[in-house]
């Protein structure tokens, strides 16, 4: 079991969660490891009140600690990202793994009352908000864009929907080989791990019925993705940028997802292969409409993800 | 021993099983692969991208690919062959005959080009 404490507060005790299961454990610690380079006990210090200042991790097994050449207590320390994005998605993986029962169990190993414990959804919705307050991952994303406009002669409603830019982190999908081959491009786009190479309308039972863009496109909305410009409240969060296409045949029929990150480009991972940021030409992704999809060739459009999101 | 098409993004690969034969044939095929310098992660793009057999021996998985064969340990520990003029992989995709997607098994063979019908 590894225990985590946002350090955020000052006078009030910082909220805590545990993580039990075995597999997140693993894939936790490995990000760490990985990261050992940024982690400073000093940094706490450092930093301002009222901030979400980083995290202390806290493993309960000296074995697990030794296996990732960790000590027994780490802290991440969110000030020492310096812009490549790692710690910052390292942090949005621990706030996601603030489950109920988790924030239930770690705070009455603390003692406190049922009534003081704050509700896991709130908690992460809080921990999020601070978190892109602080690295600045919120954006908006309007229909009135100049290649928006460009492309529609149209007069349209202005619409700007708030959305999140996960940043590039390909380490915690590509390292472990059960994550990488058993997460495909929707696990990818949603930026959900689930170990089950993930199905559109599965997660909400309405998987699709063909490969095509509408089919895809409405099991993917029964999910509860919404279409681009359909804005999310900010308890959505995080709301990402996602966009879908299809192979069409004949011969290869199939259908691929891309996601937005904070750093600009785009991303996406190839059924149970590496994740990338290039094309099928190997190109930087500035944009999945335009780049070489390979088959891939039918662009179905845009549309966010969201927390609520159903995903199996 | 089941050999995975690696083809799609979004649904599952199609696989196909090996005889005990075509295990022993695979084994042989194997040992006779030279060493080739590691040359970086082979390259993965959508469509059709070669075949991957899992756990010949417990944890290792095996992709064949662009002329290229990576043996991956347990351990994560990486050791690349060359599958000199693609035969180990048209070999595989002839096994597929009749037990795989016609079509599928046929953009593999068209990627690797003439000599493997």
């Amino acid at each position: 079991m590894i225990q985590v404490t946002a350090d955020v507060f000052s006078g009030r005790p910082n909220p805590t969660w545990e993580i039990a299961d075995a597999s997140e454990i693993r894939s936790a610690l490995s990000e760490l490891a990985s990261n050992r380079g940024l982690l400073d006990s000093r940094a706490a210090a450092l930093d301002g009140l009222g901030q979400l200042r980083g995290f202390h991790i806290d493993i309960h097994s000296d074995e697990t600690a030794a296996e990732f050449d960790l000590g027994t207590s780490v802290f991440v320390p969110l000030s020492a990202d310096r812009g490549d994005g790692r710690l910052h998605a390292l942090a949005e993986r621990l706030i996601g793994l603030a489950s109920a029962n988790g924030v239930a169990a770690g705070a009455a190993a603390r003692g406190v009352q049922a009534a003081q414990v704050i509700a896991h959804a709130d908690l992460q919705t809080f921990l999020r908000d601070k978190l892109s307050r602080e690295t600045g991952t919120t954006a908006p994303d309007s229909n009135r864009s100049a290649e928006a406009e460009a492309a529609s002669a149209q007069e349209t409603a202005a619409v700007t929907c708030m959305v999140e830019f996960g940043a590039y982190n390909p380490g915690f999908w590509n390292n472990d080989a059960t994550v990488r081959t058993r997460n495909n491009c929707y696990n990818y786009a949603s930026n959900k791990r689930t170990n089950t190479f993930a199905q559109p309308g599965r997660g909400s039972g309405h998987i699709y019925t063909a490969i095509t863009c509408p089919a895809v496109s409405k099991a993917a909305l029964s999910d509860g993705l919404h279409q681009r410009f359909v804005c999310f409240p900010d308890s959505e969060k995080p709301r990402y940028l996602v966009a879908l296409v299809v192979a069409p045949g004949p011969g290869f029929v199939d259908f691929h997802w891309y996601r937005k990150n904070s750093e600009g480009f785009w991303s996406h991972k190839p059924g149970g292969t590496a994740v990338r940021n290039v094309d099928n030409s190997n190109r930087i992704i500035t944009d999945p409409a335009t780049c070489n999809r390979g088959p891939y060739t039918q662009f179905c459009g845009y549309f966010y993800t969201c927390k609520s999101q159903r995903i199996n | 021993m089941k050999v995975e098409l690696e083809i799609y993004s979004g649904q599952p690969n199609p696989t196909w099983v090996l005889t005990h034969d075509e295990v022993d044939e695979l084994n042989l095929r194997l040992a006779r692969l030279l060493v080739r310098p590691s040359a970086g992660p082979r390259g993965e793009p959508l469509g059709y991208r070669g075949l991957r057999i899992a756990a010949p021996t417990v944890g290792e998985s095996i992709t064949i690919g662009a002329g290229v064969v990576e043996r991956i340990g347990q351990d994560g520990s990486v050791r690349q062959f060359d599958d000199a003029g693609r035969n180990l992989e048209c070999w595989l995709l002839r096994t597929a005959a009749g037990r795989l997607d016609e079509a599928l098994r046929q953009l593999g063979i068209a990627d690797i080009g003439s000599g493997c019908g």
